[in-house]
């Protein structure tokens, strides 16, 4: 089986290798023989990359320790779940699920390929298919995944302990099938760039992939937030790790795209701009991946290190320089009649967020290189840590969350005076409301007076929008207030859709502004009997447990928490497990969450019955994960199929095919 | 001159919080936060549970009982371990750029970004000059109208539309 999926990949790399050739060919000489070859190429990528990870499975499943990268990953005790995530635990499982995930798109693409985009499908499959050579280049002769060992080894070196995680199997799937979705849009701009069709088009037809990566990406990074926080035990869900802030990066840069676009699809301007911005996120995924793997800069991602660095610094420098090529060679085609209507207006508030985003994303890329520039510049080396990171970008994110609540209701073209204080009038009085009751209920840092004011009023003028949306409605049809409510939101998925992430991001926000301001910290030695407070919470220390388990020593605490009155809320049981294969004990925390805050407890040593212990009061995290919630409902709202749409794409499609027929015939 | 006046005020506020939280005597807890462990884990003292953390908080704290102040203590650190045991860069000499850059790049960039979209805005009125001497000013009465006849066709759309 094994063998199969290395010949696979083998098969797979050269049928990669065919089928660019083949769609480039094809597409320039006007062979359609050749093109249809080369689109059932990438068909068959797709079978044969399918058909490599599951050999790879079926290895883990099976227990196949003559494969080195089995045996590295994995031993006999893992249960099932985390063999299969033990897929991606190395650098060779993680390369091969880069270019299985890209071989899903391609297939995709060429499915939806079949009769529309016909121009633009050669150059976008070329891009897609380059890639694949890429990474199924390295797999085949750099980082082979079916490597095997000389010997069969009776038992295999296990799954480090932090990763046998169900984050595990969340976060990095996400992640990835972001990272790699990324890729689809900018093939399309590529295309575009390439057959000088520069309209709206390409960005038309991947509006949804867009939505699709960009979700998946948000869904990685909070993934990661939670297991980081439930996981490494440390109280905290972010803590700018280098390859975290590699993951934003993208995120930060493709949110801007997903916002530029729309003055590009309503007023044909920012052509260039908008290119800038999905090459910048793709070149991003590709620098985010690389930095997991090269092991420039130390970070806890990274789980081994390698040569790979050169290789992907060289794919990223190709990305960046030929689309300057290629933007530079169409740039008088990309000229747009800039103009506007009114200083305030849509537009220029979305390209304040825009400049907002991006300076977001310089900082943090400028973080997280500067230990390498100043090694370069003084021959220092110096850390760039969290505190950096959150002086920096606090501030920025700030405005970001003012420029959230006026960009989406400030009028296209034109805002006038009596649009702008109908929007903002009473959003804005609650706000300075909100802020005037948190003051008096004893808060006093200015940082956070200003941050719950913001978001207040940012969450009250989307409250307000879809309020008057949803009376309009009721009004004009006589529905009541729920079924207009709904009929609201489906009758317009991508602008409510839209909103509804917007909510989604505020609740978050208001999570990480109250963690991060109110955290409490204690840290207690007690006896069994011994009782600690932090705030409310009393918490009692009844005496540790150890026993084994069928991977590990556990060794648990156990602690009864109280609340002022004296009424038994809970037991938690902070522990830390032993595994044989490895020194360091894991921390395994216990919490007990509610909205107001999470009570976050970490056994962090012991001797006979003596314990010490670190408790911690997080204030409004659930509410991180609540928004995130919120946020994927909105982007499905947004991303979900809808009939108009379909109708209007429908009626332009005929429209295109009668013209590339007339066209047809009159060559 | 009132402008003035008050982001005057503004910048006296920000000063008396800014010199508020300064006031406060040194906790380990604000130096554990200042200095990364040493044991690879890439996490702040503060937060790392490895022994290399807790060696180091517990010199922290013996600093601290012999009355030294943070810089001190971080003084010792950066003897011990050189630069990179800072959490953060330090604010001075070529660390500035980290800390300036940023700062500047989103500046300047809203700053250009204003100038041009002012030019734009201006090209864009120019255009529109000559549509607007071509609308009259529309009467109360007028506005009735066209909102019945608004509301009549949006009737009749959504009839026709959802059909």
């Amino acid at each position: 089986m094994t063998q199969m999926g290395q010949i696979a990949l083998v098969i797979a790399f050269l049928i990669s290798v065919f089928s660019a050739a083949a769609v480039l060919i094809g597409a320039r000489r006007g062979l359609p023989e050749l093109m249809t070859s080369g689109r059932r190429g990438v068909v068959a990528v797709w079978v044969l990359t399918t058909l490599a990870s599951a050999a790879l499975w079926y290895a883990f499943i099976t227990h196949d320790f003559q494969v080195k990268y089995v045996y590295q990953y994995s031993s006999r005790d893992l249960s099932l779940i985390y063999l299969i995530s033990a897929f991606w635990a190395g650098q060779e499982g993680s390369l091969l699920l880069w270019a299985f995930v890209l071989s899903i798109f391609g297939a995709i693409v060429v499915y939806q390929t079949r009769k529309r985009n016909a121009d633009l499908a050669p150059y976008v499959l070329l891009v897609i298919t380059a890639i694949e050579v890429f990474f199924l280049g390295i797999l085949n002769f750099s980082s082979q995944p079916f490597a095997r060992l000389d010997g069969i080894p009776p038992e295999g070196n296990g799954l480090n302990p932090m990763l046998a995680n169900p984050g595990m199997f969340f976060h990095p799937t996400t992640l990835y099938l972001g990272y790699v979705g990324f890729t689809v849009p900018f093939a399309f701009c590529i295309a575009a760039l390439v057959t000088g069709r520069l309209g709206d088009q390409w960005i038309k037809s991947t509006r949804r992939w867009t939505l699709f990566a960009w979700l998946f990406l948000t869904l990685g990074n909070l993934f990661g937030a939670w297991w980081a926080y439930n996981e490494l035990g440390w109280g905290g869900y972010w803590g700018w790790d280098p390859v975290e802030s590699a993951s934003f990066m993208p995120w930060l840069v493709g949110t801007a795209y997903l916002h530029s676009v729309m003055i590009q699809q309503r007023r044909g301007m920012l052509k260039v701009w908008n290119i800038g911005l999905i090459v910048t996120t793709f070149a991003l995924s590709i620098f985010g991946t690389f930095l997991t793997r090269s092991g420039v800069l130390s970070s806890v991602h990274s789980f081994g290190q390698s040569n790979l660095g050169p290789l992907f610094v060289g794919l990223i420098v190709v990305v960046v320089v030929g689309a300057l090529g290629l933007i530079w060679h169409r740039l008088p085609n990309l000229k747009s009649e800039n103009q506007l209507d009114s200083l305030v207006s849509r537009e220029s508030s979305f390209l304040f967020n825009n400049v907002i985003l991006v300076g977001a994303a310089f900082a943090v890329f400028l973080g997280t290189v500067f230990p390498l520039i100043s090694e370069a510049v003084r021959g220092v080396k110096v850390t760039v840590g969290p505190p950096f990171f959150n002086t920096v970008t606090a501030p920025i994110f700030l405005v970001l969350i003012a420029l959230m609540g006026v960009c989406p209701l400030i009028g296209w073209r034109r805002a006038s005076r009596d649009n702008l204080l109908r929007n903002f009038l009473y959003p804005f009085a609650i706000a300075v409301f909100a802020v005037a009751l948190l003051a008096v209920l004893g808060i006093r840092e200015a940082p956070v007076l200003l941050g719950m004011g913001l978001t207040a009023f940012v969450l009250f003028t989307i409250l307000l929008e879809i309020f008057r949306g949803i009376r309009a409605r009721h009004r004009t049809s006589g529905k009541d207030y729920l079924s207009a409510a709904g009929s609201l939101v489906w009758g317009n998925k991508p602008r409510y859709g839209g909103y509804i992430v917007h909510l989604g991001v505020i609740i978050l926000a208001i999570g990480i502004i109250a963690s991060q301001a109110y955290q409490v910290e204690k840290e207690v030695t007690l006896m069994p009997g011994e009782s600690a407070q932090i705030k409310d919470f009393t918490l009692t220390y009844r005496g540790l447990d150890a026993y084994p388990t069928k991977t590990r020593e556990v060794v648990t605490a156990t602690l009864d928490v109280y609340d002022g009155s004296n009424r038994k809320l809970t037991v938690l049981t902070p522990g830390k497990t032993f595994q044989a294969s490895t020194e360091n004990p894991v921390s395994e925390v216990s919490v007990r969450t509610t909205l107001a805050g999470d009570l976050y407890t970490i056994l962090e040593g012991w001797e006979d019955q003596k314990a010490a212990f670190k408790f911690l009061i997080n204030p409004l995290v659930l509410w991180i994960w609540l928004g995130g919630i919120v946020l994927i409902v909105g982007a499905i709202v947004a991303f979900w199929p809808d009939a108009r749409e379909a109708k209007r794409d429908a009626a332009r499609l005929a429209e295109a095919t009668v013209a590339v027929e007339e066209g047809a015939n009159e060559s | 001159m009132k402008a003035r006046a008050f982001s005057g005020l503004l910048l006296a506020a920000l000063a008396a919080v800014f010199l508020a939280t300064h006031a406060y005597a040194v906790t380990s807890k604000d130096v554990e936060k200042e200095l990364m462990c040493q044991c690879g884990c890439t996490m702040v003292v503060a937060v790392c549970d490895c022994d290399t953390a807790n060696q180091m908080r517990e010199k922290i704290s013996g600093f601290i009982a012999q009355g030294q102040s943070k810089d001190q203590i971080l003084a010792y650190f950066v003897g011990q371990y050189g630069e990179k045991v800072l959490s953060a860069p330090t604010k001075k000499g070529f660390n500035l750029v980290a800390w300036v850059v940023p700062f500047a790049a989103v500046a300047v960039g809203g700053t250009g970004l204003f100038f041009i979209l002012r030019a734009w805005a201006r090209r864009g009125r120019k255009g529109g000059e000559v549509e607007e001497s071509l609308v009259r000013p529309v009467s109360p009465e007028d506005v009735d109208e066209y909102k019945d006849r608004l509301e009549a066709e949006l009737k009749r759309f959504k009839e026709e539309g959802s059909a």
